[in-house]
């Protein structure tokens, strides 16, 4: 999944929430929220990877 | 991969930080061997153990390994941050969130761009917040990326891979059509993709080097990659290029003063053929890309002894070159990065040479002038003569540099072209099956 696979663009929509309403509630505690985001980011470049190689798997196993 | 790839990148760093001298040196190597040994299992395994069977006259059953997304990328990010820290450059990230979100960050893992340790572990520290501004620049830079990519990359593909697949079946004067818009098929895919990447890390606040500068404005080859794929330019001038010739000058330190000069020039040479060679390899495993880098090695080689030769006997004329002698030189390295991309775009050796005797040899056949190529030129042309208008201080080819327009969302006339611009996006893009060429890599 990158950006010409049009599933990620939803999936981005909804980290850009999640990440704009940690930032807003989490306004005055900026470590926590800094590291909040972090693992919000890491946690959905691992997913993009996953969907990215797991779509790989199906075309190389004719799926 | 990625776990152990974050493991080792997160661990080994400390360990060397804290070792000195032969320990340091053993743990770098040792970190390095272990990525580079991950890269060529994934990456390199088949096509190594194919060449060495069909030289013993045996067949090799090629094994389904999975190519881990980004993995060439993914992997040279994390040799850079362990020779940084190796060489004193920056100190050890303790934090294994960071290590592993500046490995993995979403909007560069499938293309890049390479990213050093130095350039986005201190931005991790820093609190980067999701802003009006950042985002109204990062969906304008991303608006671009899709433009490159929809509507100019994919269209070009379409005739490229047609010419490609069967090169006999059309005349010499479409073949080199489809050559030339090869080299410009992948600039707008890649530095599209580069875009994407750079724009959507805007968003959420991080900021990813530029990728490209202009690169078809070029003089020469030394100058074309300083402008094309920077990320991997550079990486490979620090990490690779600048480390052979230390340890190639340390071995001629007592060798008289005139005879060291020419050795001098001698190692330069060889050490620029070497990383040519593995920017070849590096791009992916096959005969046709080590071809490929090693074209470019001997062209850098030429140039280099070229450019020494003219510097020390024809200071003045190089000083003062005229613009049409400089249009010359722009059109004559465009010309030649066409040609050797020819082996860069073929699936074997046999194909690229098949291209090219299609190429220099006269043949009938379809006679096809692609309209899409001609837009794609187009707009090639028109924005590096915006970018070259842009400064008017800096009046000059040497100065011209690549910029992004960006507008002001807040009034009419800036969201109102952003809208048609996203508006022309999606009415004359592309959208069949389609993948960015260097996600492969």
């Amino acid at each position: 999944m990158s950006f010409i696979d049009f599933n990620f663009y939803p999936l981005t929509a909804v980290l850009f929430v999640i990440i704009v309403l940690i930032q807003f509630l989490l306004k005055k505690k900026e470590r926590l929220s800094n590291t909040v985001s972090k693992i919000i980011l890491l946690c959905f470049s691992y997913l993009v990877m996953g969907l990215y190689d797991w779509r790989f798997c199906l075309c190389m196993t004719g799926g | 991969m990625h776990d152990r790839g974050v493991i080792i990148t997160s661990f080994f760093p400390l360990a060397i930080e804290k070792a000195e001298g032969k320990k340091r040196s053993i743990l770098t190597a040792a970190a390095v061997t272990v990525l580079v040994l991950i890269l060529g299992v994934f990456k390199y395994f088949n096509f190594f153990m194919s060449t060495v069977m069909s030289t013993v006259g045996k067949t090799w059953t090629t094994l389904d390994i999975i190519l881990p997304v980004g993995i060439s990328f993914y992997i040279f990010s994390a040799i850079g941050y362990l020779l940084d820290v190796s060489w004193g450059m920056m100190p050890a990230e303790k934090n294994i969130l960071d290590i592993a979100l500046f490995l993995s960050f979403f909007p560069k893992q499938v293309c890049g761009p390479i990213i050093k340790g130095r350039e986005f572990l201190p931005q991790l520290k820093e609190n980067r917040r999701i802003t009006l501004k950042n985002i109204e620049a990062g969906i304008q830079i991303f608006v671009f990326g899709l433009f490159k990519k929809l509507v100019l990359a994919d269209h070009l593909g379409v005739f490229v891979n047609d010419v490609y697949h069967a090169p006999s079946a059309f005349g010499t004067l479409t073949v080199w059509w489809a050559v030339f818009s090869t080299m410009l098929q992948l600039y707008f895919d890649f530095s599209g993709y580069s875009d994407m990447a750079i724009g959507m890390a805007k968003i959420f606040g991080y900021d990813i080097p530029r990728n490209f500068n202009l690169p078809f404005t070029a003089r020469n080859i030394s100058e074309f990659w300083d402008r094309w794929h920077i990320s991997l330019s550079s990486w490979l001038n620090i990490y690779l290029f600048n480390p052979i010739t230390v340890s190639m000058n340390r071995k001629i330190t007592d060798i008289p003063k005139e005879k060291r000069k020419k050795l001098k020039n001698l190692q330069m040479y060889a050490a620029l053929l070497i990383t040519f060679l593995i920017s070849g390899i590096w791009h992916g495993a096959g005969f046709t890309f080590i071809v490929w880098g090693l074209c470019h090695g001997v062209w850098s080689v030429l140039h280099s002894m070229y450019s020494n030769y003219m510097k020390q006997h024809y200071k003045s004329f190089v000083k003062n070159k005229s613009k049409f002698l400089t249009v010359l030189d722009i059109l004559l390295t465009f010309f030649t990065v066409n040609v050797i991309q020819v082996f860069f775009n073929s699936d074997s050796l046999g194909k690229a040479f098949n291209m090219l005797k299609c190429m220099f040899t006269l043949h009938d056949g379809i006679n096809q002038p692609y309209t899409w190529s001609f837009f794609a030129y187009a707009v090639l042309i028109v924005s590096t003569l915006i970018a070259h208008f842009h400064n008017k201080e800096k009046r000059s080819i040497e100065n011209t540099e690549g910029f992004y327009p960006l507008m002001d969302l807040n009034t009419v006339k800036g969201l109102s072209c952003f809208f048609f611009f996203c508006g022309l996006t999606i009415c004359l893009g592309y959208f069949g099956e389609t993948q960015f060429i260097y996600g492969k890599f």
